[in-house]
């Protein structure tokens, strides 16, 4: 099983557990509620709504993450909101599952939106096949407790992931020098303090770099194996 | 201001072979995220590694990333990138890096 489906598993698992109870014992429990809290009559405005709400609630085998959502959201402020506090089982409140159903679905949310960032990430092209490359750019959006180096460098690693796949020769790389002036791009533009959060990540020709195939380059003899890198040193 | 590169190569065949280091070639440092710059060969250079032999060789580099820290003997990678722009002093070339074509 997937992740993203033992996630919606978990979820169903909460709003099933709310479905029973409320289609069990809500009408009977809504009512001697209301009765205790002195409040207005049974046929109220929130109760009718109660009532519809009850009625087209779908049966957990076939509730979407919508009205699962929805269900939850009821609950934590809504027509269901008198439940907030009873008890589903012992030491487990109405509460509580409606926020887990909340929580889970974030983390469904996030889980997809990553996914989906990781795919567009990997489709920016970096080395030169068939074609000559373009000079290309993608921009990601991510949220402001993202936009810190660490999360960059993480997804740098799908932008760039092209040339880490390419360069499993000892002494022989590219990654680095693509995602650190990538990095010094995106920080001419105060990256840290600019109002929308996105990461652009520019593809090498975006950025001045371009491969030289020619047989006799150093690059090419370390890739055909005619020639071995034992060591680079910088700065010596 | 320009740095050295030292690099050393072996010889894996029976024959010499002609190594060609372009001008502009991209070396970069092993960690990322350490802001210390990657750097490009100055100029060409045309070695000839005799058959089943080492070779050290020093040559001169340029930085590519001006806010980046100076790299003082870091261990690094040849790349299997190079500048695709003419330059001709360190100005040139971060004048080049600081501009982006997407």
């Amino acid at each position: 099983m997937s992740k993203y489906d033992a996630l919606i598993q978990e979820i169903r698992y909460y709003y099933s557990m709310i479905y029973e109870w409320h289609h069990m014992n809500g009408l009977k429990r809504h009512k001697e509620k209301l009765i205790s809290d002195q409040h207005e009559q049974p046929d109220d405005i929130f109760f009718r709504k109660y009532l519809k709400f009850l009625e087209q609630m779908p049966y957990p085998e076939s509730a979407d993450i919508d009205s699962m959502l929805l269900t939850a959201k009821e609950i934590l402020s809504g027509c269901m909101e008198w439940s907030y506090w009873q008890k589903i089982k012992q030491d487990f409140s109405m509460c509580e599952a409606a926020k887990k159903i909340r929580s889970t679905i974030e983390q469904v949310e996030n889980e997809t939106n990553s996914n989906e960032k990781i795919h567009n990430l990997m489709s920016l092209q970096n080395l030169i096949s068939d074609s000559p490359l373009e000079a290309n750019s993608l921009s990601i959006p991510v949220s402001r407790h993202e936009l810190n180096k660490e999360k960059y460098y993480e997804y740098s690693r799908y932008a760039y992931s092209d040339v880490i796949h390419i360069a499993e020769i000892e002494n022989l790389g590219g990654y680095v020098a693509l995602a650190d002036t990538n990095l010094e791009y995106e920080e001419r533009f105060n990256w840290s303090n600019r109002e929308d959060s996105h990461i652009c990540f520019r593809n090498s020709k975006a950025m001045n770099f371009t491969q030289d195939n020619s047989e006799d380059t150093l690059c090419a003899l370390a890739v055909s194996g005619e020639i071995s890198i034992l060591s680079v040193k910088i700065g010596s | 201001m320009s740095w050295n590169t030292e690099i050393s190569l072996k010889n894996n065949s029976e024959k010499d072979v002609l190594c060609i280091i372009p001008k502009g070639q991209v070396f970069e440092n092993k960690t990322v995220g350490s802001r210390i710059q990657s750097v490009v060969s100055s100029r060409e250079y045309k070695l000839i590694i005799p058959k089943n032999s080492k070779l050290t060789v020093e040559i001169e580099v340029l930085c590519i990333n001006q806010t980046f820290k100076s790299p003082i003997c870091k261990p690094g990678n040849v790349t299997i990138f190079r500048i695709d722009q003419p330059f001709s002093s360190q100005t040139e070339l971060w004048e080049i890096m600081k501009r982006q074509s997407a």
